[in-house]
């Protein structure tokens, strides 16, 4: 079994290859083929000297044909180099390494808010269904779901930046203060309530939904009743035998909003002012930094596939029927 | 009796004394104090520091307190002396000697001297900088007789020659950290080494860049400040709940978005000043290449048909006034008050229709003429409803507007690189003299695939010359009289049609003091200071 496991595994991390290659082709013709100057955008917002525009497109390497440009980025990409930043002159990973670890706790965050809240708002209303907080539950799902993440920013950042003064609006810590130790960790930490909350909704909602209606299939099916019949505790027949089947869907879907976190965080982070990835991705769209939003979608992508990865190996501790071939 | 009237004298005293008290600390209040923080907005990290190569509005806000020009603006748009103590010019405007302030040195300790001066002019500015290399070709030589002396050779007079010697266009670089190595890699363009109040002391990537006092300062006793935090907050609504939350002291006018201001003018702690920066206008530029916009008649037709108050009214919460000529009346020495638009196109769609029905384009059965479409950058504040307002009131004269917002880089790539659009809408500086921000959307010579130069295509040899004129002659009379021509044939051949003289309003909380005293306000950080921190 556990050979089985790890050839799958590496089975799995062998796909990573074609589908980076894949992306990294796609990705590259898409923002090429785009309109839009990275070096017009790089000058700033007065007619530039004609031998400046021309000398910077040589010194960026735009002045060659697409293909021999995708040959030589899949040529430094195959040596673990993303490249240099347009606009920032440094390396790309550095940068996005700078960014990640911001994206990582944001989106972090609002994985296991939606992951744990989602889950336990699904269960709450699939035990009482068609009660008031079924109800409740139903209809803030639907409005988690159907808000834009960025108008939800900036109503949260006015009920609780503005109108209560309770957390802070903008960034990852505070502007003029600077702490150390617990206090550095607790700053962060209120910073990141309302780009979390506002990230986390749209998941929280499907979680919740999707659990319900799982929720429901699997308390309605034969084994539920066996296991009432003989006498389990009413506790253990809900989350072992009633939530353990029901989560598989809910695990695939988690699985697959890794992806759209790292899309809606682009937004929040612009909108919060969070300094990760995201923004970091938005930014580049702007100014048309063709290495950085490679590199972004090559890391992403990267993290899609792993986090994909990890759902599927997530089905063998949930479900000990599926087996790996 | 006598007691009685001594008590009263005590107390008129001691009421005399505690006025008095009151009095002076209102005084040591207003008294310039130094030490304190100020934390200025900005939107996102910006390429680099190196405003000679760049006139991006970011890196200027920030690297404005970093470096100096030989000149800096007041508050009447006149030179005044910064790296150059003072200058003198020759009758016949070629030649000008700066006279160096002696007691500079750059944040690494090294002297300023004369060198660096022509390093920066003939090496940077007049191969690269967007804004001062149209200024620098006028420049036959720079000589350094020496250490604190330079001499400009004109070739021939370019009238707004020094007031462009500013740091926003004209910043001075250390010539031991450049020469020789590749202007856009030089490491010190992230961490830049100048002269000014400032000196820079951390970049945390998408958060904030932050300067702190320059203790070498030339001006004894400033600054004042003992840091100043440029804040990265990228989305517009987000930075005026910044300053309403205390997190932030100050949004400069370019980062400002002004449909937040009803809403801020009711706080009592904050204070709005206007005209802080060099006028701007947001102008409908018409491609003029063909029809039906190559025919003037439909050019004045659609100024007719289009109501410019309803843009201040309910676009910019009534800041700002409508344009009234190609030269913004803010440049009140070059505007031709007899060119209003406000009369001479004052909202009247019966003219426009008469208009539109003379040049030929009869309405037909559906009660349309033709179709437009309007390109501008989504992005920009305010544009979006301007289109709508432009799509109603065009309907209303048989022309059927198609809206196309698109990204500012599609935007530049559609309007300037491929010339196609039928009309756009822009918002251009003026650069605060005709010669360095406007004659670019007019002249023959910018009809060039370039951003922000003469997208329209319109071409008159009279302009040209008039143009020429008015930044070549010496005297401001004489320049003025050429611009005064000028604009009474922009205005009948409208190949631009200006909308807006934008309302320039930054806002800061009332603590900070001593800002605006420069037209350049946020290049002029050393008199700034906090009452309390």
């Amino acid at each position: 079994m556990e050979a089985r496991l790890g050839r799958y595994i590496l089975y799995r991390l062998a796909q990573v290859i074609p589908l980076v290659f894949g992306v990294i082709v796609v990705t590259f013709l898409i923002i090429h083929l785009a309109p839009g100057d990275p070096v017009l955008a790089l000058v700033g917002n007065f007619p530039a000297p004609e031998e400046y525009v021309t000398r910077l497109r040589q010194d960026l390497g735009l002045d060659k044909s697409l293909p021999v440009q995708l040959l030589h980025y899949l040529r430094k990409v195959a040596q673990g180099d993303l490249g240099y930043s347009f606009a920032q002159r440094r390396p790309v990973l550095n940068i996005i390494f700078e960014r990640m670890g911001a994206t990582l706790l944001l989106a972090g965050t609002a994985w296991l808010l939606a992951a744990v809240l989602g889950v336990a708002m699904g269960i709450l209303s699939s035990l009482r269904q068609y009660s008031l907080v079924d109800h409740a539950t139903t209809v803030a799902a639907l409005i988690g779901f159907s808000v834009p993440v960025f108008w939800l920013g900036q109503l949260l950042m006015l009920i609780f930046s503005v109108g209560l003064g309770w957390l802070p609006p903008q960034g990852m810590q505070s502007i003029r203060e600077e702490y150390t130790g617990l206090r550095y960790y607790l700053d962060i930490g209120a910073h990141l309530i309302l780009p979390a909350l506002a990230l986390s909704t749209r998941f929280l909602a499907i979680n919740a939904r999707l659990t319900r209606s799982s929720m429901l299939d699997a308390l309605g099916r034969e084994f539920i009743t066996t296991a009432r019949a003989k006498g389990l505790p009413e506790l253990r027949v809900i989350l072992h035998h009633g939530l353990r089947n029901a989560l598989l869907p809910v695990v695939t879907v988690m699985g697959l909003n890794v992806g759209f976190l790292f899309a809606g965080s682009a937004l929040v982070e612009t909108v919060f002012g969070w300094p990760g990835v995201g923004r970091l991705l938005f930014d580049s769209i702007s100014t048309r930094d063709y290495p950085i939003l490679l590199g972004i979608f090559v890391v992403v992508a990267l993290a899609v596939i792993i986090a994909n990865l990890l759902t599927d190996l997530a089905y063998a501790v949930l479900d000990p029927r599926i087996r790996y071939k | 009796m006598k007691k009685a009237l001594l008590r009263r004298l005590g107390l008129c005293l001691g009421g005399a004394v505690l006025v008095a008290l009151a009095f002076a600390g209102e005084v040591i209040a207003q008294q310039p104090r130094r030490g304190g923080t100020v934390v200025a907005v900005i939107d996102t990290d910006p390429p680099s520091l190196n405003v000679a190569i760049t006139n991006g509005a970011t890196e200027n806000r920030v690297a404005g307190t970093i470096f100096s020009g030989l000149i800096w603006i007041d508050l009447k748009w006149q030179p005044q002396p910064y790296l150059a103590e003072s200058w003198t010019v020759t009758p016949d405007s070629r030649t000008y000697t700066f006279r160096l302030r002696r007691n500079v040195k750059w944040h690494d300790g090294k002297p300023f001297t004369s060198a660096d001066v022509k390093f920066t002019f003939d090496e940077i500015l007049a191969k690269y900088h967007p804004t001062s290399k149209a200024a620098f070709a006028h420049v036959s030589s720079v000589e350094t007789p020496d250490l604190y002396t330079v001499v400009v050779r004109m070739k021939e007079p370019f009238a707004p020659f020094l007031p462009l010697l500013s740091v926003w266009s004209a910043p001075i670089l250390p010539k031991h950290l450049y020469e020789g190595t590749d202007i856009f890699k030089n490491p010190y363009n992230l961490r830049p080494v100048g002269t000014g109040p400032f000196k820079f002391q951390d970049w945390s990537r998408g958060d904030r860049i932050v300067v702190v006092r320059n203790d070498d300062y030339f001006e004894p006793g400033q600054p004042y400040l003992d840091k100043i935090i440029f804040k990265m907050i990228p989305d517009v609504h987000a930075r005026a709940i910044a300053l309403e939350t205390g997190q932030v002291d100050y949004i400069q006018d370019y980062f400002f978005g002004k449909d937040a201001y009803p809403r801020l003018s009711r706080l009592k702690d904050l204070v709005f000043q206007p005209d802080g920066d060099v006028p701007g206008n947001e102008l409908l530029v018409f491609n003029v290449r063909k029809p039906p916009l190559s025919e003037r008649k439909v050019r004045q037709a659609i100024a007719y048909a289009i109501d410019r108050r309803l843009i201040i009214e309910r676009v910019h919460a009534g800041l700002g006034a409508p344009a009234r000529s190609a030269i913004d009346s803010r440049l009140s020495w070059a505007y031709n008050p007899q060119v209003d638009y406000q009369k001479q196109y004052a909202y009247d769609p019966a003219k426009a229709n008469a208009l539109l029905d003379e040049a030929g384009f009869p309405r037909k059965a559906d009660g349309s003429r033709f179709t437009l479409r309007v390109t501008f950058d989504i992005r920009r504040a305010g544009f979006l409803p301007i289109a709508e307002i432009f799509r109603d009131q065009l309907r209303a004269v048989g022309i059927q507007l198609q809206l196309e917002g698109v990204e500012r880089s599609v935007m530049v790539d559609k309007v300037y690189i491929n010339w196609d659009f039928d009309m756009t809408i822009q918002n251009l500086t003026t650069g605060g003299d005709p010669a360095i921000g406007i004659q670019r959307i007019y002249i023959c010579k910018d009809v060039r695939k370039a951003p922000f130069v003469n997208a329209s295509g319109y071409c008159n040899k009279e302009v040209d010359d008039l143009f020429e004129k008015g930044a070549s002659l010496t005297t401001l009379t004489g320049r003025a009289e050429a611009y005064k021509k000028v604009q009474v044939i922009l205005a009948s051949d409208l190949p631009s049609l200006v909308l807006t003289e934008q309302g320039i309003l930054d806002v800061a909380r009332d603590r900070v003091k001593g800002m605006w005293q420069s037209r350049l306000a946020y290049s002029f950080w050393s008199p700034v200071w906090v009452a309390k921190d």
